[in-house]
């Protein structure tokens, strides 16, 4: 829209040519708020042309703002027609068959966080002592917890009172 | 040689417990592989079902927490694990008592297979 209101200057001719640039050449340079007045004023004064420059504007703003959105009445499932949907069923049956056998990893035998499994077998067993150290640990901790218990000494709403 | 990308996503159900079924599907739910048990409930299995995904990862990227990548959905007896890799979709059905942690893990298992699947069939 810069380009819009430098065109005032210019001849008709060119200013036609001017206008018609930034939206052929599709300009994503955001729009500064302040200027959007002397474009409205500007546009009024023009033909056509001008007209079809602020509706590209405000659709422009409009399709911004759905994107930003989020529309929860959108979330709602589209279902596609029977035949569309077979159709389109055959045809990646179809593609896949075009899927490069070598690109396909064999899944691992073992779910991931046992990659190796050789070293996790071939450590030491961990020693009777080591198991009953932290058996006992854990029954401290447990009678530790259970004794827990909280005191009621305070009350716990305070009334603050009113200043007037 | 779509035998062998079924085969591959059967031998991932086989091997990890409590997977009921991988389907991997367009936005749309349109499914190009489809792997199921007779167990699973045929509603999970629904093109309207599995599309929801697509649309709500779509709104869940403008939360301003970057793009969406997976969704857990957990109901009674099942799980279900969508994974996005757009314009596919990765849906994993387990029961409730499947490990959900190792079920997420799994996307680093069939990415490659099914970013070459997505190379196939761009542009249908």
């Amino acid at each position: 829209m810069g380009c819009c209101f430098s065109s005032e200057e210019d001849t008709d001719g060119q200013r036609q040519a001017s206008e018609r640039d930034p939206l052929l050449g599709g300009s994503s340079a955001p729009i500064a708020n302040g200027q959007r007045p002397v474009d409205d004023a500007h546009n009024h004064s023009s033909g056509p042309i001008s007209r079809t420059d602020e509706q590209s504007l405000l659709s422009r703003i409009l399709h911004q703002t759905a994107h930003k959105v989020i529309d929860v009445s959108s979330t709602e499932p589209h279902s596609i027609e029977r035949t569309e949907y077979m159709e389109r069923s055959r045809q990646y049956m179809s593609k896949l068959s075009a899927v490069n056998s070598s690109t396909l990893h064999s899944p691992t035998d073992l779910p991931n966080g046992v990659k190796v499994p050789q070293s996790v077998l071939a450590s030491d067993p961990i020693p009777q002592g080591d198991i009953a150290f932290a058996i006992q640990a854990a029954k401290g901790a447990d009678a530790s917890l259970s004794g827990f218990h909280v005191e009621h000494r305070d009350e716990l709403v305070v009334q603050f009172e009113s200043s007037s | 040689m779509a035998e062998g990308i079924h085969h591959y996503f059967e031998e991932l159900v086989a091997k990890h417990e409590g997977i009921l079924a991988i389907l991997v599907t367009d936005r749309d739910g349109v499914p190009l592989v489809k792997v199921a048990d007779p167990k699973v409930p045929q509603n999970a299995l629904r093109a309207s079902f599995l599309s929801t995904f697509s649309t709500t990862a779509e709104q869940a990227s403008k939360l301003g927490l970057s793009k969406n990548k997976s969704i857990v959905c957990f109901f009674a007896s099942y799980q279900v694990v969508h994974f996005s890799f757009l314009p596919l979709v990765v849906s994993i059905i387990a029961t409730s008592q499947a490990n959900t942690g190792l079920l997420l893990g799994l996307e680093k298992e069939f990415e490659e297979t099914v970013k070459a699947v997505k190379v196939v069939v761009d542009g249908v």
